[in-house]
């Protein structure tokens, strides 16, 4: 129930053993170390050698796989298992191969990235030529001259081109329609150039730049090609812009050979190597002297003696290991010891925060209640059916989320027993008289008749069989009919709470006494036996004074007050708020019910009632409704049983606060 | 059970106890969850806290909830 025992353990050894206490400790995977802090007598040592070659190939690799799209392995992979000691060969070798694959991809990389551009470049001047040849230009008449100004570019299409008239009729004025617009070339003296630029502004003229037009020519050839004529252009573009797909194929099919080929060996040797850097830079978290270095960390007690061994067997006993058991003020690495059935719950345990070393580990007492709460408000066969297929699918599916899932399934199948116990399947709590009529004659199972009054219609049902019935059986209290299912979540809420705060007395007690534990957590129980021994004399039930209640309530107020002080005081209806917070067991369990009887009985069968295309209406509705109302009835009540626990239960006990256990060595 | 338009005030009482409660739900709650979100893109681990925290006036609706289904009560 309390975290794994843990041991603190200092080491002291020459450096000239570094690497092979670190190659130790790392294979035992069991020693989470203490990052040293720079002090003046112990320095932080320096990285193995190795490290910044290392690095150097990982980097190297990685480049690689982001170039050829491959995913590192998680955690370790499978190929680190199989670990080998890396020679110095090896790093040659593997650097050398490293360094020629990246130079390859990078080249055929930047090959496809150029094909690309030209690719880009050819289709821009083809558009272009396209264009000009419509419009009738041709590349001569492009040339500088020292006469003619020449524009060109896209008008509006309610641009009016006859205005240029005015400016001077003798110009040569080439047009054509485009999708949006008309292009036009306009060829004047020189001398007329503003005036037609300005002229043609009014219109809304904007210029085309014809420089990508020479793009081809000009880059290849460096000087500029006499092109005959724009028809020749066109075409010539065409033929680049296929040679350079077939280019950017060729690499990209390169770049697929490459992924395939060198996959296996890219996922093996990049884990290979993080795990061989991690081991090179451990030395940064020890400190060093001239010739020694020392590292702190913890160990689980259990495993003490195994590293004891390895380590002086690996120094040829010249290491000097100190031990001493964890003390007050030692911050402690949380290693949570759980069964295989309550492991899965470690990780809401973890999602709220670690419990502190001395503490009760919350996660089995999770297990014994998350599943009923939830099983508690969803409560339909049909629906924990429904999800724990589905849960089942998404556990293969995920294994990521596999702690999550698990616990899923187990409500799910809570939430199928507490079905059964109401007796709702899809939010229906009966048959009706003919389907339950038919039941009963084809397969011999013969449900209760009931009659019921529904819509101001008498009719006769056949009841599913249950212990409770979620919607319709009430218990009286003091003269109130009250839902049981609500007063069932406030008694659950009281039992719930008290052994909250019975644990709290277990831990107030180990950590500080008993008088302290009673201060602090006894007092509240006192405080909810007086009030209800108030309320029950009242009531008449009990036959004393309320004066006695009254002398309880004053002492537990009193003990409150000693124990948590002001704030004791102030928080006083805090736990009668917590109790009655345990209604939502029922509450958001009705809530699901009602949606799903308004899905059934006030929107579906009315329609199916109808008959033909109605009746596809009334299941796309039924489907649909329910759809929905699994959704919500999945997150409402994981979300309110969570919160039951994490707001009501452990505010009553649990500190939490601790160092997750994080081991040198491989990756679990 | 009792008359008919006494049957529909009730019915909207109870409409106003949810409704009313789910409305200062969702004001405690978008403030909580906004914060919620700045402090999960800060530190990422802050979830579970965060969801806890966001939850917390929820609490509001379920007594709305509890109130709607006592006042149904009434109508028998």
């Amino acid at each position: 129930m309390t975290p794994e025992q843990m041991t603190h353990v200092s080491i002291l050894c020459p450096k000239a053993y570094q690497e092979r206490v670190i190659e130790s400790l790392y294979r035992l995977g069991a020693y989470h170390i203490v990052d040293h802090k720079k002090t003046v007598e112990l320095d932080i040592a320096k990285p193995l050698q190795k490290a910044e070659k290392l690095a150097e190939i990982i980097v190297k690799l990685r480049g690689v796989m982001s170039h050829l799209s491959i995913q590192t392995a998680a955690g370790n992979g499978r190929a680190a298992k199989k670990q080998r000691e890396l020679s110095d060969k090896d790093y040659y070798e593997l650097g050398k191969k490293s360094k020629e694959l990246y130079l390859d991809v990078v080249s055929i990389i930047n090959k496809n990235n150029q094909a690309r551009d030209s690719i880009k470049g050819a289709q821009d001047a083809l558009a272009l030529a396209e264009t000009l040849q419509k419009l009738g230009v041709e590349p001569g008449m492009l040339q500088q001259s020292k006469t003619l100004c020449s524009f060109i570019g896209r008008v509006p299409e309610t641009a009016n081109v006859s205005k240029l008239q005015s400016v001077t009729p003798y110009h040569e004025l080439l047009r054509t329609k485009e999708k949006q617009g008309h292009a036009l070339a306009l060829f004047a003296k020189k001398e007329f150039h503003a005036e037609f630029q300005s002229a043609l502004q009014a219109e809304g003229f904007q210029e085309i730049t014809i420089s990508p037009l020479f793009f081809s020519s000009n880059e290849q050839n460096g000087t500029k090609k006499a092109v005959k004529s724009m028809a020749a252009l066109a075409k010539e573009l065409r033929q680049k812009i296929e040679e350079a797909g077939v280019q950017l194929r060729s690499g990209e099919q390169q770049l697929r050979q490459l992924r395939e080929q060198h996959k296996s060996f890219l996922i093996t040797n990049e884990s290979l190597l993080r795990e061989e850097s991690k081991k090179a830079e451990a030395p940064l978290r020890f400190g060093e002297t001239r010739k020694a270095f020392t590292v702190q960390g913890w160990i689980p007690a259990r495993q003490l003696e195994t590293a004891k061994k390895e380590l002086s067997a690996a120094t040829k006993n010249t290491i000097y290991i100190e031990e001493r058991p964890p003390e007050e003020e030692d911050s402690v690495p949380i290693k949570l010891k759980n069964t295989l059935l309550v492991k899965p719950y470690e990780f809401l345990v973890s999602l709220y925060e670690l419990p502190n070393y001395k503490e009760i580990d919350p996660s089995v007492l999770m297990f014994m209640t998350f599943p009923l709460f939830f099983g508690f408000m969803l409560g339909d066969v049909g629906y924990g059916l429904v999800t724990l297929a589905l849960f089942c699918w998404l556990r293969k599916k995920l294994p990521a989320m596999k702690q999550l899932l698990t616990i899923m399934i187990f409500s799910s199948i809570i939430t199928i027993l507490f079905g059964f116990a109401f007796g709702e399947y899809f939010g229906f709590e009966h048959l009706p008289e003919h389907s339950g009529a038919a039941l009963c004659e084809s397969t011999g199972i013969c449900l209760p008749q009931q009659t019921i009054l529904e819509h101001g219609v008498t009719g006769i049902v056949y009841d599913f069989p249950r212990l409770l019935s979620r919607v319709h059986s009430h218990v009286s209290l003091g003269g109130m009919n009250i839902l049981s299912v609500l007063a069932i979540g406030a008694l659950v809420g009281v039992i719930h709470l008290n052994l909250a705060l019975l644990i709290g007395v277990y831990n107030a007690w180990k950590a500080h006494g008993f008088f302290h534990a009673f201060l602090e957590k006894i007092s509240w129980i006192l405080l909810q036996a007086s009030v209800a021994v108030i309320v029950l004399s009242y009531a008449g039930t009990l036959a004393l004074t309320p004066l006695v209640g009254y002398a309880m309530l004053a002492a537990s107020v009193f003990l409150i007050y000693k124990g948590e002080g002001i704030q004791g005081l102030v928080e006083l209806p805090a736990i009668f708020s917590n109790i009655l917070s345990y209604l939502r067991l029922g509450a958001v369990g009705l809530a699901s019910v009602g949606l799903a009887v308004v899905v059934n009985e006030n929107l579906a069968i009315p329609y199916i009632q109808k008959g033909g295309i109605f009746a596809i209406i009334g299941i796309f509705c039924l489907i649909f409704g329910h759809i929905i109302n699994i959704g919500l009835g999945v997150l409402g009540p994981f979300l309110h049983s969570l919160r039951l626990h994490y707001v009501e239960f452990f505010s009553k006990f649990y500190k939490g606060g601790g160092m997750e256990y994080a081991p040198f060595g491989r990756q679990e | 059970m009792v008359a008919g338009s006494e049957t529909g005030l009730i019915a909207v009482g109870a409409g106003l106890a949810v409704g009313l409660s789910a409305i200062a739900t969702g004001i405690a709650e978008k403030a909580i969850g906004s914060a919620a979100i700045g402090a999960m893109a800060e530190k990422e681990h802050l979830f579970g806290k965060g969801l806890i925290l966001t939850v917390i006036p929820e609490t509001i609706v379920i007594f709305g909830l509890v109130i709607a289904i006592l006042i149904i009560g009434l109508a028998g």
